[in-house]
């Protein structure tokens, strides 16, 4: 996403918790009255959740970090090894899966800003293969 | 193609009972049910179902029922339904119709058909519970006499006796190879044989290193003609070696375990890649006549250096009898005969339904042959296919068998619900399974603890009934075709059991 | 019925989660998570199967024996004090993920944080970045 357009006007938060029956994966974070940023699922490249994840419902498809129903016991380990914190769990987990089933997801479309996108240009690769160490060195998302 | 088969079975869910609980998802290997999110409901395909029963089971609530589909074709008495359907498979796919267990078409059980004598007035009964009962079997070669030394109070016996087996009762467990069942099976099958006093048969799949101290003992090695897993302290380190030459459920043909079903552990226990194929060939490459048979028991007999009694077993099929005969004189010390309702893990389905005979018609003519030529303590004869309760077991000793192996019947007591789908190794039960996740179900206590009541309870039951008919002990019983009456079978069947009808 | 072997539990919520029968029953306060396991002689086994840890075991039913429960301590998160997992769980999650990971560029082991914090860390971290390029454009 692009930082910059960020209005804070929580449109994606809504549109992905109506999409998701009520179980909404963004969370939009003011920072004093100077930036409003929202936080979600980076889809790492070294994604830490799918490796607690013992039964294999986390999995890694090609670019984004896919999510299995049929194999999550709900035990929450990926709750934990979430360095971002964007998964969640109740009784089974869940966290963005780039609304699987839709053409785009919800939030890409929503958004007046135009600041989301699933386009993953050469800086956001970079981020995203250190997603944690990255993410203080100004890699732009 | 587009299939046009039914379902063999239908799932039926009361959603009132149902409470998404996921149970049943969790518990089916085969993926006939899942839970969508969306609707917060259980959905079930019907044409994935095996019709196993693992899951109407283990519902907490009850609240599902599987059912064979009817048949919906106008009845047909020659164009069964599964005539139909398996037609059509071959027509989809070009291949054989592979299946798993024993027979299942509606040949004449014989069993039903014999019915067994009891004491009265002239011969009083005994009773099992306050009298000793004597089931106590000895398999192997009898001499032709015994010669005895007496001295003062001391008996000796001069004649030299060849290795026998000693059994507590006529039961022991069939050639179940570890590969077409699961580790934990085949441990319970191990344990409950040596807990019981009687022996287990490891098949074609050898016998793991790490039981070989605890269960050699009790074991009965097979050298199949795969020969896998096969060497010498293999054979040295079980109680009975038996060549494997055919098994009642695919008569001609060799085992067949698909390479989904080799594990790591099954490969290197029976020393074959994993993943491979195991395709035992039809005949031993070794073995083209009786005269090749009889060396190879030789050979075994050195091996074992003479201590151990070697079995042969055979497919029961026509003229069978000749060839028993043939393989005592070669040396064997154990005939083990196979008959039509064998099981198996996996066969083409047109020769398990159509090869081979009835094991009652083939115990009684085999008894009667080796008794008419003079040979019939040379050998021990162990009876195969198709026991289903203590009664059988009675009825095959008194037609002449020495005791009986039981195969269906024991997985039957771990859980088994004969699916017929043993091939798939998806057994949702852990039986016939190398998944790991499948076969950890089947807990090796509980298991090794429902066969050993299983015998103990078959015990019972015999002691019972010899009771009943004034015998206590089982020798008396052998051969003893007298206590049997037939009912309901035509003049030929009568002839071949060599019993008379009841009433006569 | 389950036996547990306590030093290998995590305190996770599979068990209780799977269970069909609702045998096993999870009870949670601010401080301690206790998990019971009630006599079940159902042996359906999927406890057993879908144990992270491997922790369970079936064993034939005996009406004598007391039913086992294990009971955990929840850990603080490091920087506000909530509790928000077991300390065996935190410890599964760290030997499941490779070292360079376990640590964020300023050292922060952000494993030892609650995810609502690590979710205000992380926005905080992007509002850093946001503010530092509007103000390198408007020189």
């Amino acid at each position: 996403m692009d930082i910059n357009r960020c209005i804070g006007c929580r449109s994606c938060e809504v549109a992905c918790k109506r999409v998701h029956e009520g179980k909404g994966h963004m969370n939009v974070h003011f920072s004093g009255d100077h930036a409003s940023v929202p936080v979600f699922c980076h889809h790492c490249e070294d994604a830490t959740c799918t490796m607690a994840c013992f039964s294999g419902a986390l999995y890694k498809d090609g670019e984004k970090t896919a999510f299995a129903l049929d194999k999550c016991t709900g035990c929450g380990l990926c709750r934990l090894a979430c360095p971002f914190g964007v998964v969640w769990t109740n009784k089974l987990a869940h966290k963005c899966d780039l609304c699987a089933g839709r053409d785009i997801p919800a939030c890409v479309q929503t958004c007046p800003a135009n600041a989301l996108t699933t386009d993953y240009d050469k800086t956001l690769k970079r981020a995203r293969s250190r997603a944690v160490l990255a993410a203080a060195h100004g890699g732009r998302r | 193609m587009k299939s046009f088969l039914f379902p063999e079975f239908q799932v039926f869910r009361d959603e009132n009972l149902c409470d998404q609980c996921r149970g049943c998802e969790r518990q089916c290997a085969f993926g006939t049910h899942r839970y969508d999110e969306t609707q917060d409901r259980m959905i079930s395909d019907d044409f994935k179902c095996a019709g196993c029963q693992r899951c109407v089971i283990f519902c907490p609530k009850g609240a599902i029922t599987i059912r064979p589909t009817p048949s919906s074709y106008r009845p047909n008495a020659n164009w069964s339904r599964e005539k139909i359907e398996d037609l059509k498979r071959q027509a989809e796919t070009g291949g054989v119709i592979l299946t798993g267990c024993g027979n299942d078409k509606p040949f004449r059980i014989y069993w039903d058909h014999i019915v067994l004598n009891a004491s009265q007035v002239t011969n009083p009964s005994i009773d099992p519970l306050r009298e000793p009962m004597e089931l106590r079997t000895f398999l192997g070669s009898k001499p032709d006499f015994i010669d005895l030394k007496v001295d003062g109070d001391h008996v000796d016996i001069d004649t030299r006796i060849g290795p026998n087996l000693m059994i507590e009762a006529p039961i022991l467990f069939s050639a179940m190879s570890y590969g077409a069942i699961s580790y934990n099976a085949f441990n319970a099958l191990a344990r409950a044989a040596c807990s019981s006093g009687t022996f287990f048969n490891t098949g074609e799949g050898g016998l793991p290193r790490e039981m070989r101290e605890e269960f050699g003992r009790c074991a009965i090695v097979q050298v199949a003609s795969g020969r896998f897993g096969i060497d010498a302290e293999y054979l040295n380190c079980a109680a009975a070696v038996e060549i494997k030459v055919g098994q009642g459920a695919k008569p001609g043909i060799g085992g067949h375990l698909p390479g989904e079903k080799v594990s790591q552990s099954v490969a290197s226990t029976r020393m074959i890649p994993a993943g491979a194929d195991a395709i035992s060939p039809a005949p031993h490459h070794d073995i083209y006549s009786i005269e090749d048979l009889s060396m190879l028991i030789h050979a075994l007999k050195e091996a074992t250096n003479y201590e151990k009694p070697i079995s042969v077993k055979i497919a029961a099929v026509h003229n069978f009898a000749a060839i028993a005969s043939g393989i005592v004189r070669a040396g064997a010390d154990i005939i083990a005969i196979d008959g039509l309702r064998g099981g198996t893990g996996a066969a083409p389905k047109a020769i398990r339904d159509n090869v081979g005979i009835p094991i009652e018609l083939a115990i009684s003519s085999l008894d009667r042959r080796l008794r008419d030529e003079g040979i019939r303590n040379r050998c021990s004869i162990i009876a195969a296919g198709g026991t289903r309760c203590s009664a059988d077991v009675i009825k095959a000793i008194a037609l002449g068998a020495d005791a009986v192996y039981i195969g269906t019947a024991a997985l039957v007591a771990m859980g088994c619900n004969l699916c017929q789908k043993c091939y798939t190794g998806k057994c949702n039960w852990g039986i016939c399974t190398q998944d790991p996740r499948l076969s950890g179900r089947l807990n090796t206590d509980i298991a090794a603890m429902r066969l050993s009541n299983l015998l103990a309870a078959w015990s019972h039951e015999i002691k019972e009934m010899l009771g009943g008919m004034g015998i206590n002990a089982l020798e008396s019983l052998r051969g003893n075709r007298d206590h049997l009456r037939g009912v309901g079978l035509y003049e030929w069947e009568l002839d071949v059991l060599g019993i008379k009808g009841a009433g006569e | 019925m389950i036996r547990v072997d306590a030093s290998k539990c995590l305190g996770c919520y599979s068990c209780s989660n799977v269970c069909p029968n609702k045998f096993i029953t999870r009870e949670e306060t601010e401080d301690r998570r206790t998990i019971h396991f009630a006599r079940c002689s159902e042996e359906c086994d999927l406890c057993v199967e879908f144990c992270p840890a491997k922790a369970l075991t079936l064993v034939p039913l005996d009406l004598e024996c007391e039913e086992p429960s294990v009971s955990f301590e929840l850990v603080p998160c490091k920087i506000c004090g909530a509790k928000y997992a077991t300390e065996p769980m935190l410890q599964r999650v760290e030997a499941s993920l490779p070292q360079e990971l376990q640590k964020d560029t300023s050292g922060l082991a952000w494993i030892r944080i609650c995810p609502v914090c690590r979710r205000d860390l992380e926005a905080e971290r992007a509002a850093k970045q946001l503010v530092l390029g509007r103000s390198r454009k408007s020189l």
